[in-house]
């Protein structure tokens, strides 16, 4: 069965095209052809299209082989290039072979045309097969890089010359039309610490040949931060010698950002599950501490069941750890709820309507004690604090502490209240002094350890104190625990706190 | 002759509590400490030799045991007693000298039979 060849003569003679055909069809070939014998000619075939081989008289009047094969390689068509010469001497078709031809034929004996047109036609098609399958693969890998955000470099050491894929442009956030930065220019696009980690990568890389692989951040032109993973090996010429590095840079900012949130939820895992052990522990003391005394109560009246007035004291005694059980039960559901509470939820109130609300308070909580109050607030029009409703219980806390253990005749609270800025954050700080016999550092330290705490000595007051740092924490503000004059814990208390103002 | 004791103890609560016990079972109150710190230093200045020091172990500033080490080497022949709801401290305290310990809460019963059967008044002796 004959085989169909499409053939593109460049020749200037007919007859010769004849012979060639001729020879090809004894071959077994079904030939059709076209003949050119010039380079505009050759140019308009090519462009038309639709040749197995190209089949080339050496020299003609108006072209050459040469000037054929450079037309071609111009063109970009990839077909087999047979000279079909019989004036060529040796060394010149060796040439044009180096050049790119395929073969050459002698004019004065064709009978290896048929062979050598069928091998080439072999070997073009296996090209042609293995070209496909390159742009299949590369098409294939540049999706799976676009797909992995992965992008690819180059770097030449000498002239520091840098070429960067389409995607790498896309990680770093660059326009594709512009160069790839030079190395030397790369410090602009890394933060401060991430050039000076590759820095030192680079060269150890360039002395040692190992490969890098590093976590980068890159500074994207809109000065956001974008997390990258940089591989990089050396480049060596035949003889080994380094000539530069290529590698990778892969976009890992969103692994970045779920790892940083996973770690973030673990630690508040833990966080909570420690302030759990934490509650826990304290409950488990304090419940131990409020048990005993019934315990020990409730024995007595078994021993002295016919004193009825030793059993009314003993039953007294037991309610009064019972109500202390009751308070530490309701502490901790404050606490808690402290903990679920949203600083949005969380209301504004004035400061001037909550220091009248509280005077009333604590006089009426203590109406046989002489309690002196004064005030030194700024003559402002608003006096609007973050807080709401559970600043009564946080001020309560702080007057009930001070009437209750104070060891004067009068009780004196001095209430000072001033405006500051922090940042763009307006505070407004209170401090509340009394002249009571002062808290030492050791009883501060201990606040501030305790989470939960019923002992009867604070009368459920210092129960409160972790209640209203925690709140004061969650609504961005702050409580300090002090002296009256600072460093003498003698001469009374002074409570400090700072309020974000409301708006 | 009744034995005198020595109370550190910052829950004020035990104040009723030892009272009353210690008026069943014909103990004395030798002193009362709120605080390790107290404890050491009305050890240093005003009790003297009691029988027994009862010891809680969570206290403001020193905890128990490392009060009980001072006073201790203040009085080699102090005999400490813990009494604590931190069963962690048991161990601790025995280590560290104490005759026994008690957890919290405890019956009055336990209390004084430890009592009797690991001290006696030193003036007895």
């Amino acid at each position: 069965m004959d085989k169909a060849v499409r053939v593109l003569f460049v020749e200037d003679e007919e007859k010769d095209v004849a012979l060639s055909v001729r020879e090809l069809e004894r071959g077994g070939f079904k030939v059709t052809s076209k003949r050119v014998d010039s380079a505009e000619s050759m140019i308009a075939s090519l462009n038309e299209g639709g040749f197995d081989i190209i089949l080339s008289d050496h020299t003609m009047p108006r072209f050459s082989a040469p000037a054929a094969l450079e037309i071609l390689k111009q063109s970009g068509i990839k077909l087999p290039f047979i000279i079909v010469s019989g004036t060529l001497r040796a060394e010149v078709a060796v040439a044009i072979m180096r050049n790119g031809a395929q073969d050459y034929v002698d004019k004065g004996d064709l009978s290896r045309l048929a062979a050598i047109v069928e091998r080439e036609l072999l070997e073009s098609e296996k090209r042609r097969n293995e070209r496909e399958l390159l742009n299949v693969s590369n098409t294939l890998l540049k999706e799976a890089y676009h797909l992995a955000h992965i992008g690819g470099w180059d770097w030449l050491m000498e002239n520091d010359t840098v070429i960067w894929t389409e995607e790498l442009y896309e990680i770093a956030g660059r326009d594709i039309s512009l160069p790839a930065p030079t190395y030397a220019e790369q410090q602009r696009i890394y933060t401060p610490a991430s050039w000076e980690k590759l820095v030192r990568a680079v060269k150890n890389a360039l002395t040692s040949g190992e490969t890098y692989n590093l976590e980068l951040e890159l500074v994207l032109p809109d000065g956001s931060i974008r997390w990258t993973n940089a591989i990089g090996g050396v480049k060596r010429d035949a003889g080994g010698k380094i000539l530069g590095l290529h590698g990778t840079l892969q976009d890992i900012n969103d692994r970045k950002h779920i790892e940083s949130e996973l770690e973030q939820k673990t630690a508040e895992a833990i966080a909570s599950e420690q302030k759990a052990m934490i509650y826990f522990d304290f409950l488990a003391h304090d419940m131990a501490n409020i048990l005993s005394p019934m315990m020990i109560y409730a024995d007595i009246i078994k021993l002295k069941p016919n004193d009825p007035a030793e059993v009314l004291k003993f039953i007294n005694k037991t309610h009064e750890q019972v109500k202390r059980a009751a308070a530490l039960i309701y502490n901790l559901r404050r606490l808690e709820s402290v903990d679920k509470l949203h600083p949005n939820e969380i209301d504004v109130i004035d400061l001037r309507t909550l220091f009248s609300a509280m005077d009333d308070n604590i006089r009426s909580a203590f109406p046989n004690k002489a309690i002196e109050m004064s005030y030194d607030i700024p003559d402002v029009e608003s006096m609007a604090v973050k807080g709401g409703e559970w600043m009564q219980q946080v001020f309560h806390c702080i007057y009930d502490n001070a009437v209750r253990h104070s060891v004067n005749s009068t009780v004196k609270l001095d209430i000072k209240a001033s405006m500051q800025q922090e940042g763009k954050q307006d505070y407004w700080l209170i401090e509340v002094s009394d002249n009571g016999p002062g808290i030492s550092n050791k009883l501060k330290k201990h606040y501030s350890a305790s989470i939960v705490n019923s002992k009867e000595g604070f009368k459920g007051v210092a129960s409160s104190i972790p209640f209203c740092i925690s709140f004061m924490r969650c609504i961005g503000g702050e409580m300090l625990i002090g002296d009256r004059i600072d460093g003498d814990p003698t001469q009374g208390t002074k409570i400090t706190i700072r309020l974000p103002r409301g708006e | 002759m009744a034995l005198s004791i020595f109370v550190v103890e910052d829950e004020k609560a035990f104040v009723h509590v030892y009272d009353a016990i210690f008026r069943l079972a014909g103990f004395q109150l030798a002193d009362w400490a709120f605080s390790g710190e107290e404890a050491v230093e009305k050890y240093r200045s005003r009790i003297k030799n009691p029988d027994l020091i009862i010891m809680d172990h969570r206290l403001p500033g020193m905890n128990g045991v490392e009060t009980m080490r001072e006073l201790i080497k203040m009085d080699p022949s102090a005999k400490v007693l813990f009494v604590s709801a931190d069963e962690k401290a048991k161990q601790m305290s025995l280590d560290n000298g104490a005759i026994a310990f008690i957890l919290k809460p405890f019956s009055l019963a336990n209390f004084i039979d430890t009592i009797n059967s690991n001290v006696s008044s030193r003036a007895k002796q």
